[in-house]
């Protein structure tokens, strides 16, 4: 029996603000989103957010080591509503950043708030020499307990076409 | 481009989201380990990579690099398209060990990080992840990297890194090099296992 299954994959074919995936089963122990996503914003930068089982109150914090070019920081924020990561923008041209998120599941009978470690990251330099870069690891937090049954991922302005994210959903068996 | 061996009649027959792929180890020290998806013909492996949403190599390297206190050893990267060798590579990386980040201008390879070397404890490998992607979109390629190196208890050599590149094609992933740049490359026992991620729906 498979111990990975690729649940969900959306591809964007033109500018979408949400991606959202609903039905999500219990079955799994953990939740992986891999992403290549760029924002529609029209900027060198664009935002994007994470919210879970449709919630959208103040119910969410982070904490991160963020690189920006030869300088990095530690953030952290909360209570927000959402978990944000940064992407290129439309600028950018055909750039990506790459989206790893793993979720965890509640095991079975009990219900836990969730723990929510990212991998984000991107690179844009041109010959010219103006670089903007980012590497960002991130652990966020929401509060809520119930199984996770809805994921929600966003972007200011929307996604541009190309952008892909696919649900991966592990098991021990 | 024809189906993977896994689509029979259009229907998907693998069980599951991680393909295994390709593995590589070295028998004896080597500067640089390939994996050809597809090498257009040449007569060696040819795969369909086009139904990936990614492609994760998992993997422990170790290098020789002369002189004492070589700990560890700069490790490059290739990956794109077989044909042609891209060479147009950026990258931004931060590091634990020293708590630095910092990026570098286009080179002809793109950075990795480092891999234990002659002067770290007998036996150890560095292990790592690597991921790279969107394998067939239009959108550029981009690979990540977390690197993770115990190569003494007292060493300051110890990293734990994060690092990024990025290709200006958009042409398919279908080829990974890991090179050295150790004099004489990377030992024997070194290894990459190289998985596809699957982006089919089973719900």
């Amino acid at each position: 029996m498979a111990v990975c299954e690729a649940l969900k994959t959306t591809t964007i074919e033109e500018d979408t603000v949400t991606v959202s995936w609903t039905g999500i089963s219990n079955t799994y122990q953990w939740l992986e989103i891999i992403g290549y996503a760029k924002g529609a914003t029209v900027n060198t930068i664009a935002t994007m957010y994470l919210q879970l089982n449709g919630d959208t109150a103040s119910n969410y914090s982070y904490k991160n080591i963020e690189t920006f070019n030869a300088s990095w920081s530690i953030g952290q924020w909360g209570l927000t509503t959402k978990l944000s990561y940064y992407m290129p923008g439309k600028l950018w041209g055909q750039q990506s950043g790459a989206v790893h998120i793993y979720i965890p599941q509640n095991p079975a009978s009990q219900s836990h708030a969730k723990s929510i470690h990212a991998r984000t990251g991107y690179v844009r330099a041109s010959g010219s020499g103006t670089y903007e870069n980012y590497a960002m690891f991130t652990n966020g937090y929401w509060s809520g307990t119930g199984d996770i049954t809805q994921i929600d991922l966003k972007c200011d302005n929307g996604f541009v076409a190309g952008t892909q994210f696919t649900l991966i959903g592990w098991k021990d068996s | 481009m024809a189906d993977a061996d896994y689509i029979v009649d259009g229907v998907l027959t693998e069980g599951e989201a991680w393909v295994p792929l390709a593995s590589s180890t070295l028998s004896s020290g080597a500067n640089q380990i390939d994996v050809y998806l597809n090498d257009y013909g040449s007569g060696n492996t040819k795969l369909n990579a086009s139904q990936y949403v990614e492609l994760v190599v998992i993997g422990s390297l170790r290098a020789l690099h002369g002189g004492a206190g070589e700990y560890t050893s700069p490790t490059l990267v290739k990956f794109g398209q077989s044909v042609g060798l891209a060479s147009g590579y950026y990258q931004t990386y931060w590091y634990g060990v020293s708590q630095n980040s910092d990026f570098k201008s286009e080179s002809s390879d793109a950075y990795f990080g480092y891999v234990a070397s002659n002067s770290a404890d007998a036996n150890i490998f560095t292990g790592f992840i690597s991921r790279f992607g969107p394998v067939s979109t239009g959108l550029f390629k981009t690979a990540e990297h977390l690197v993770f190196n115990d190569v003494n208890y007292q060493s300051t050599e110890n990293t734990l890194g994060l690092s990024y590149n990025v290709l200006h094609e958009d042409g398919l992933i279908d080829m990974i090099r890991f090179k050295s740049n150790a004099p004489s490359g990377f030992i024997a026992g070194s290894r990459i296992d190289v998985y596809g991620v699957l982006p089919r729906m089973v719900q």
